[in-house]
C-alpha cells in the first residue's frame, strides 16, 4: 500500500511519512500544492493526505484537478475546522475529513478504512481459506495460529488480498510497495513472495510466469 | 422595574395639562368674578354719586367742612344746610330709586356718616356696625365687600362719607357656580386630553417599540438582519438608519474578528500537530535515543513557533485596548538600524542578500526594544522577500521634523491590490513563500500597532516586480 503525504509544513510532513512507513505503507511526500499533483496523477497511490493550505495551488484545486483524472482516495487533513470547509473539502471529492491536531492512530485508521472502502471491503478481516488477515492490527494467522511476518511480506500479502482474483503486475506491486525513495534493489518481489509461501502455504499466491501474482478468489 | 418612557411622557404631559386647565380655568374664574365685582362697584358708586348730588344740593357752596358735630338726627342741630335756615331734612336722603328699583331683592342700604363717623343717615339700617376704616386719603371712594355685601364709599361734600351698599349673595351663588362648572368643564378637558395624549405617546412609542423587538432579534449570530426603516417618520428613521449603520460596523469587526480567532488557532493547531504528531510516533514503539533527542528537538522547534506567535498575539491584543507598555527614552533610530542589520546579517548572507546601511542620527522618545522589533520585522521582510542577489537599503534622517526609517528592498514587491490587506493579521501577499520562512503573517500589524503606539506612522509603497520600501515615520517631540 502507497500513500503520498501533501504537506507543506516540513516537520508534520516528515513525522507523517514516518508513521505511515513504520505502519507499513510506502509513503511519499509533496511539499506544495503543484508538486503534489504531479505526485498523486502520475504515480499509483493508494491514499492521498492532502493539506489545505499549500503554497503554488490550494488543497481544494489539487484535489479537483486530480479528481479529474483519478479516484485514489483523499484524506483531508487540515487545520480548518469549519462546518463550510468540511462540506467544501468533501464536496470537492475528498473521501474524508480529519482536523489538526489529529491524533497519529486516528489518522492510520482512517486511512486503513479509506483503503479498504476503496477495494469495496467493509470487513476489516480477509480470509483466504485458513489464512486470515487481520489488517487493523496487521496480523496474520493461519488456522487460528499467528504467523509472524516482516511488513514487507504482510504489505505485498495484503496488496494481493486486497485485490484477490485479480492479477497483480510486478511494476504495479513495485509502485504499490514501495516509495520513491525506496532502493528497489534490496526489495526482489520473489523473495518476498518465496518467504510468504513458506508461511502461509505454497498454493496461496499464484504465479503467472511474466505477468505477475493473485490470490484466487 | 424601569420606567417606561410612555408612561414618563404620560405623566409630564398630564402634569402641563393640569397645569394649563387649572391656571387657565382659575384666571377666566378670577377675571370673570372681578368684572362682576367692577359691574356691582360701578353701580354702587352711581348710586352714591347721586347722593353726593342730593347732599351737595342741600349744602349750600359756602359751607364746606369741618362740620361741627351734632347730635344725631333728629335731635341736633341741622348738620347741613346754612346758618338761618331750617336743617337738613335727613328723610331725604333716601336711596336713589333707581338703586331700590333695580335691586329690590338685594337688599341695598345707604349710611351717611359725619366726619367723625357718627351716622347722619342710615337707609335702612346697615347689616352691620360702621366701618373702621375712612376712604385713605387722596382717593375719592373705595369699594370693599362685608360679608355677604358690597358697598362703595364716596366722600361727598363736607367730609361726610355717602356708603351705598347691598347683598351680593346672588352673585357670590352665581360666581360659586361658575366655580363649579369650570371644574367640571376643566375636568372634561383634562381627562380628554390625557386620552388623547395616551394615544399620541403609543403612537410616537410604536416604532420605537418595533425597533427594539426588531433589534431584539438581532444577536451575534444574525448580524445581518436590519431594521425596516421602511414606515418609520423621519426622525426615527435616521436612529433606524444609524443603527444599521452601526449594525454593519459591528458586522464587519465580528467578521474580523471571527476570521481573527480562526486565522489564531488554525496557525496554532499546526504546530500543535507536529508535537502531539511527533510525541505519538515517538511513543509507539521503543526508540534509540537519537530517534528520542530527533522527536524533541522537532518538538521544541514547534513549541518555538507557537511561543513566538503567541507573544506577537498578546502584544497585538495590548496594543488594541492601548495598553502596550512603552518606555519613553530617548532613541537613536540610526542605532537600532545598525543593531537590526548586525542580527540578521547572517540571515541576507545565506540568501545572499546584501544590506546597504546609511543615514543620520534620529532620536526620537520611545521604546528601544520596540522600535528594535520593528527594524527586525521589516528588515526581515526586505531579505526574505528579496530575490538572490538583491539588495536592501537601510536608511535613518530626521525630515520636517520628524524622524524616518526607510527600509527599501529589491525584491517581488507588493500588487497593488494587496497593499490595503498587508496589515491584516495572518494576511500573506504569497502564502507559499511564508510558510517555508516560518513567518506568521502579523509582522507588519504588530509593527504598525508599535509605531502608532509611539504616535508614528507607516507607509508602505511598492511595485510588482521592482521592490517594496517601507517608510516609518515617528515625531520626534517626546510621546505623552
Amino acid at each position: 500500500m502507497r500513500v503520498l503525504v501533501i504537506e507543506d509544513e516540513p516537520d508534520l510532513a516528515r513525522g507523517l511519512v514516518q508513521a505511515f512507513r513504520e505502519a507499513g505503507y510506502a509513503a511519499d511526500r509533496a511539499d506544495d500544492g503543484p508538486e503534489g499533483l504531479r505526485k498523486a496523477s502520475e504515480s499509483e497511490y493508494d491514499a492521498v493526505i492532502l493539506d489545505l493550505q499549500l503554497p503554488g495551488l490550494s488543497g481544494l484545486d489539487v484535489l479537483r484537478r486530480l479528481r479529474a483524472r483519478r479516484k485514489t482516495p483523499v484524506l483531508i487533513l487540515t487545520a480548518r475546522d469549519g462546518v463550510g470547509d468540511r462540506v467544501a473539502g468533501l464536496d470537492a471529492g475528498a473521501d474524508d475529513y480529519l482536523v489538526k491536531p489529529f491524533a497519529l492512530s486516528e489518522l492510520l485508521a482512517r486511512l486503513r478504512a479509506l483503503i479498504r472502502r476503496s477495494v469495496g471491503h467493509a470487513e476489516t478481516i480477509i480470509r483466504i481459506g485458513e489464512v486470515a488477515i487481520e489488517t487493523a492490527t496487521r496480523t496474520v494467522t493461519r488456522e487460528g495460529a499467528p504467523v509472524a511476518m516482516t511488513a514487507r511480506e504482510y504489505a505485498l500479502l495484503e496488496l494481493l488480498a486486497h485485490y484477490r482474483g485479480k492479477l497483480i503486475t510486478r511494476s504495479v506491486i513495485y509502485d504499490r510497495l514501495f516509495g520513491d525513495d525506496d532502493d528497489t534493489l534490496s526489495n526482489v518481489v520473489e523473495v518476498h513472495v518465496s518467504h510468504i509461501r513458506k508461511k502461509l502455504g505454497k498454493d496461496l499466491i499464484v504465479t503467472r510466469r511474466g505477468q505477475g501474482y493473485m490470490i484466487d478468489a | 422595574m424601569r420606567r417606561s418612557l410612555r408612561w414618563r411622557l404620560q405623566a409630564w404631559h398630564a402634569m402641563i395639562l393640569l397645569l394649563v386647565v387649572a391656571g387657565s380655568g382659575t384666571s377666566f374664574y378670577l377675571v370673570a368674578a372681578r368684572a362682576r365685582l367692577d359691574e356691582i362697584d360701578a353701580e354702587l358708586l352711581s348710586g352714591a354719586r347721586v347722593m353726593e348730588g342730593v347732599l351737595r344740593a342741600m349744602i349750600p357752596p359756602g359751607r364746606r367742612p369741618p362740620i361741627p358735630p351734632f347730635g344725631p338726627p333728629p335731635f341736633g342741630p341741622p348738620p347741613f344746610g346754612p346758618p338761618g335756615r331750617q336743617g337738613i331734612r335727613t328723610s331725604a336722603l333716601a336711596l336713589p330709586n333707581s338703586l331700590l328699583e333695580r335691586y329690590p331683592q338685594h337688599q341695598p342700604y345707604l349710611v351717611i356718616r359725619r366726619p367723625n363717623g357718627e351716622i347722619l343717615r342710615a337707609d335702612p339700617t346697615p347689616p352691620e356696625s360702621p366701618p373702621d376704616d375712612e376712604v385713605g386719603p387722596g382717593r375719592e371712594w373705595h369699594a370693599r365687600r362685608r360679608g355677604m355685601f358690597r358697598e362703595v364709599t364716596l366722600m361727598g361734600p363736607g367730609r361726610t362719607q355717602i356708603t351705598v351698599g347691598r347683598s351680593i349673595v346672588r352673585e357670590l351663588g352665581e360666581m360659586h357656580r361658575l366655580a363649579w362648572r369650570l371644574a367640571i368643564a376643566g375636568l372634561a378637558v383634562f381627562s380628554a386630553g390625557l386620552a388623547g395624549g395616551w394615544w399620541l405617546s403609543s403612537r410616537a412609542v410604536r416604532p420605537i417599540q418595533g425597533m427594539s423587538e426588531a433589534l431584539a432579534q438581532i444577536n451575534a449570530r444574525r448580524l445581518s438582519e436590519r431594521i425596516d426603516v421602511e414606515g418609520i417618520d423621519s426622525e426615527l428613521a435616521g436612529l433606524a438608519e444609524m443603527l444599521n449603520e452601526m449594525l454593519g460596523r459591528l458586522e464587519i469587526s465580528f467578521e474580523q474578528q471571527a476570521r481573527f480567532t480562526a486565522d489564531a488557532s488554525h496557525e496554532l493547531r499546526t504546530p500543535l500537530s507536529v508535537i502531539l504528531a511527533h510525541i505519538e510516533l515517538a511513543l509507539s514503539r521503543p526508540r534509540s535515543i537519537d530517534e528520542y533527542r530527533e522527536a524533541l528537538t522537532t518538538c521544541a522547534r514547534a513549541a518555538g513557533r507557537m511561543k513566538a506567535m503567541v507573544d506577537d498575539l498578546l502584544t497585538l491584543a495590548r496594543a488594541d485596548v492601548g495598553q502596550l507598555e512603552l518606555k519613553a527614552e530617548p532613541v537613536d533610530l540610526a542605532a537600532i538600524a545598525e543593531e537590526s542589520v548586525e542580527m540578521l546579517q547572517t540571515l541576507a548572507d545565506r540568501r545572499g542578500v546584501t544590506i546597504l546601511l546609511e543615514g543620520d542620527e534620529a532620536i526620537v522618545k520611545g521604546d528601544s526594544g520596540r522600535l528594535g522589533q520593528v527594524a527586525v520585522n521589516l528588515l526581515t521582510n526586505a531579505i526574505l522577500y528579496n530575490r538572490p542577489g538583491g539588495r536592501v537599503a537601510v536608511s535613518t534622517a530626521l525630515e520636517d521634523g520628524e524622524a524616518v526609517l526607510i527600509v527599501t528592498d529589491t525584491g517581488v514587491g507588493i500588487l497593488e491590490s494587496d497593499l490595503p490587506m498587508l496589515y491584516q493579521r495572518f494576511y500573506r501577499a504569497d502564502p507559499a513563500r511564508s510558510r517555508e520562512h516560518g513567518g506568521s503573517g502579523l509582522g507588519l500589524a504588530i509593527c504598525r500597532s508599535i509605531v502608532e503606539a509611539h504616535g508614528g506612522r507607516i507607509e508602505v509603497a511598492s511595485r510588482s516586480g521592482e521592490g517594496t520600501t517601507v517608510n516609518v515615520r515617528l515625531p520626534t517631540a517626546p510621546i505623552q
